[in-house]
């Protein structure tokens, strides 16, 4: 029974966060055992660490009572001990069964995180890892544990391995018989001393010679004396190490190793390795991203209050410059500025945590697809050190993971159909990463078959999403391909394909500020670009006023400014639009489309912020623009519940709450209102 | 027993976490941790702990080769060193014994039996 007081929330919380770290590395390792099992040369530090990480996370769960998981590790350490004592050989069979370990195993977390359906797959998989144990090829107790030498002394394993790596430092084995008074309770048994005796060496194992044991109804603790065999290691002679001891060298006898030499498995530990690591220990505290997020809230209440005295420093240098006071106060509200903006770029990069952590997800993943589909995927990793905000890495994982899977199961084809196009029989997906000016970049490039523009024409058309006449151009396929419900699969897969197509991605990015584009050639490949910003909690913003309202708009989505008058926004199908450089830009009021608001109050010239949402520019009529700042954001979900077309609110220096808009929100309530085929002037970015 | 510094040492910091927990009694100590053996060394060349507990199983330098470093020193010899592992068989805890060890604890281990050990280390 493990205490009750250990299931306290907070230690539960970071047993989840480590074995998810361990979960982890076991799927690469796991990999890489793959990869590398059929070549004979494993690196035992690769099976060491697979043990010491089951291992690990059985002592956890048993802390914690969570059977399941405590059951499943302890299996699955098992069979990484049969590969330690080398025992069995990794095979195929038992790739599977630890890879559905690892499986069950983050199942049986999510049901303790209360993530999970309540139906842990761990038994199945302790069934299976059971099988193997048992199964073919098992040896039971061979190996080093039941190697018997010459001497007679049965080697336990860990003197056998020591045996074993005595020679090479400079030791030999020795057996001893020695007599002692009944000191038998491990506690008072004077190894050390012991140990001293042996000069450089150590002591293996100490077992009582069984005739010498008293009956145990005769036992008397303070007469009975009893011979123990002791298997040491030593670097002295055996008249010195009777000496030591004072007793006969005779008692001493040199150890023969006989056959138990050549089935000690290799567990030497690696003393380069022990060299190496001493030096390299990394200080790292690990603190809750909540902790994180209220100190990213008040750095950013520090940069609003900042804002703030700027705004009222301003016209006070203009009026009083020459006034002493005042310059001074400048001057010192200059430097909290500088130091603001120095405590704001640390923060934000407390929460900063390399790309790496999102990309290690996916090589399983891809396997298991590339397996079940009896394809070969190779996949491949470029900027995989780009950091970003952990957030912003939590959200878009799932996007990520569904476009990983659209390549491997629409993209890559089967390996014949790849040699009978000139390819190489084994597809390629290329995860990267990497920075654009304030944004980040993650391209999923896969060197398949391209996206068959005929195909999404023709099931388009088919769906009535566009009719026989329209051509599919950049934007209308971006479009298509994104929207809800499309997808070409001709079968419905167990992979992706079930229609839900890359609209849950759109929308997504949406949310977080980013934007999706797709690059593609047919037989030759696809292409999607995810841009992101760096971070969710501040972003740059044009704030707009409108119907006597103050927005805020990300500067991301802002393409340009335009002045125009009344007169050039005109009505053609029932839709405003305007001209712009030849081209027509679908207009609209961001009061009325937002509901707040009509157009009565506006005078005779506005401002049209230009947008740009998905495949779509949308010209915001607004009444003035009130300059760019940096805002942070706040959630507005929570408060209000989802308002189509606000993304988030932020506080300004004076107080005032300004709803953030959702460009895409909003490009979506106008093209929801408008004939589709009215929107216009969009492109493929 | 008089506890003023405590030295952990388990690769899994969860562990450590849990046993720093459990010693909630002995609270007005110091609590260092180390990961495995190799900084456990440093630790205790910086300051020696009064008590120390420690993993077998640990990466860079395992608990047994880290008591028998420890025991070599003979200013050492007596430094409380208890065992907290989940290696449980007769085999295990005479191999924690031989190398050094003063006390040795399985886990899952209840927080009383630490504290029980605690006191009797002090007698």
């Amino acid at each position: 029974m493990a205490p009750e007081e250990f299931n306290d929330a907070g230690l539960v919380q970071e047993f989840l966060v480590e074995a998810d770290e361990y979960l982890r590395a076991l799927d690469d390792d796991l990999l890489t055992l793959e990869r590398v099992y059929g070549t004979g040369d494993v690196p035992e530090d690769l099976i060491e660490n697979m043990f010491r990480a089951t291992h690990t996370i059985k002592g956890l769960a048993a802390m914690f009572d969570f059977d399941d998981v405590k059951d499943l590790s302890h299996v699955m350490e098992s069979v990484f001990q049969t590969f330690r004592k080398g025992e069995r050989a990794v095979d195929e069979a038992c790739l599977e069964v630890l890879f559905a370990g690892v499986d069950a195993l983050r199942d049986a977390m999510a049901v303790v995180s209360g993530e999970g359906s309540g139906e842990s797959s761990a038994h199945e998989a302790i069934d299976a890892v059971t099988v193997w144990l048992e199964g073919e090829g098992a040896t039971g107790a061979t190996g080093a544990a039941g190697a018997v030498n010459a001497a007679g002394a049965d080697l336990g394993e860990y003197a056998a391995t020591r045996i074993a790596e005595a020679a090479a430092e400079g030791l030999r084995a020795v057996r001893l018989e020695l007599r002692w008074g009944i000191e038998l309770r491990l506690g008072t048994l004077k190894v050390a001393s012991l140990e001293r005796a042996l000069g450089r060496g150590e002591v293996l194992q100490i077992r009582p010679v069984i005739d010498t044991l008293p009956d145990i109804d005769r036992v008397d603790s303070e007469k009975t004396d009893v011979t123990f065999e002791v298997v040491a290691l030593s670097d002295l002679s055996d008249g010195e190490i009777g000496d030591q001891l004072g007793v006969s060298a005779s008692a001493i006898h040199a150890f023969e190793m006989g056959d138990a030499e050549t089935a000690v498995c290799r567990l030497a530990p690696d003393a380069t390795a022990v060299a190496n690591a001493s030096g390299g220990t990394q200080h790292i505290v690990r603190v809750d991203i909540e902790r994180l997020d209220s100190l990213m809230d008040l750095t950013g209440e520090i940069v609003t209050a900042r804002t703030r005295l700027e705004e009222l420093l301003g016209p006070m240098k203009a009026a009083h410059r020459k006034e002493e006071g005042v310059q001074e106060v400048a001057a010192a509200a200059k430097d909290l500025s500088r130091l603001v903006d120095g405590l704001q770029d640390q923060v934000m990069r407390l929460r900063m945590v390399p790309v790496k952590q999102l990309f290690s997800k996916f090589p399983r993943t891809v396997r298991d697809l590339a397996r079940r589909s009896g394809k070969e995927i190779q996949l491949t990793f470029e900027g995989e050190e780009t950091e970003l905000d952990k957030r912003l890495i939590e959200q878009i994982e799932d996007s990520l993971l569904h476009m990983v899977r659209n390549a491997c199961d629409h993209g890559i084809e089967s390996p014949e159909e790849r040699v009978a196009a000139g390819k190489p029989p084994q597809g390629t997906v290329a995860l990267a990463a990497g920075h654009e000016g304030n944004h980040i970049v993650i391209e999923i490039r896969d060197d398949g078959k391209g996206l068959d523009v005929g195909a999404i024409w023709s099931k388009a058309v088919e769906q009535g999403r566009i009719s026989e006449e329209q051509e599919l151009d950049d934007t209308l396929l971006v479009d298509t391909i994104m929207n809800s419900g499309f997808s070409t699969a001709e079968t419905i897969t167990d992979i992706s394909g079930r229609g839900v197509g890359l609209d849950v991605v759109r929308k997504k990015l949406s949310e977080l500020g980013g934007t999706i584009t797709f690059e593609t050639e047919f037989r030759a490949g696809t292409t999607f670009k995810l841009r992101l910003p760096l971070t969710l909690a501040i972003m740059s913003a044009l704030l707009v006023r409108e119907a006597d309202r103050t927005f805020a708009v990300p500067i991301a989505s802002v393409s340009e400014v335009l002045r125009v008058g009344r007169k050039e926004i005109r009505t053609i199908r029932g839709s405003s639009v305007m001209d712009v450089r030849g081209q027509a830009l679908t207009v609209a009021d961001l009061a009325e489309v937002l509901g707040v608001g009509d157009e009565a109050s506006r005078g005779d010239t506005s401002f049209v912020v230009v947008v740009s949402g998905i495949g779509h520019q949308l010209g915001l009529v607004v009444d003035s623009l009130h300059g760019q700042q940096q805002v942070v954001v706040k959630s507005l979900e929570e408060a209000l519940g989802q308002t189509d077309g606000i993304g988030g609110a932020t506080i300004l220096g004076d107080g005032s709450v300004v709803p953030i808009i959702d460009v895409d929100g909003v490009v979506d309530l106008v093209a929801g209102r408008s004939p589709r085929g009215n929107v216009v002037g969009g492109g493929v970015r | 027993m008089q506890l003023e510094d405590v030295l952990i040492v388990d690769d899994s910091k969860t562990m450590r976490m849990l046993v720093s927990f459990a010693l909630g009694k002995y609270w007005g100590c110091q609590i260092r941790e180390a990961a495995n053996g190799v900084e456990a060394l440093e630790r205790v060349s910086e300051r020696v702990p009064d008590l120390m507990v420690v993993d077998i199983n640990m990466p860079e330098m395992n608990g047994l080769e880290l008591i028998r470093t420890i025991r070599k020193d003979p200013d050492k010899k007596d430094l409380p060193i208890v065992v907290l592992t989940t290696e449980g068989s007769d085999e295990d805890i005479r191999k924690g014994m031989l190398a050094g060890a003063t006390e040795y604890l399985v886990k899952p281990f209840q927080p009383q039996k630490l504290h029980s050990i605690i006191d009797r280390l002090g007698d």
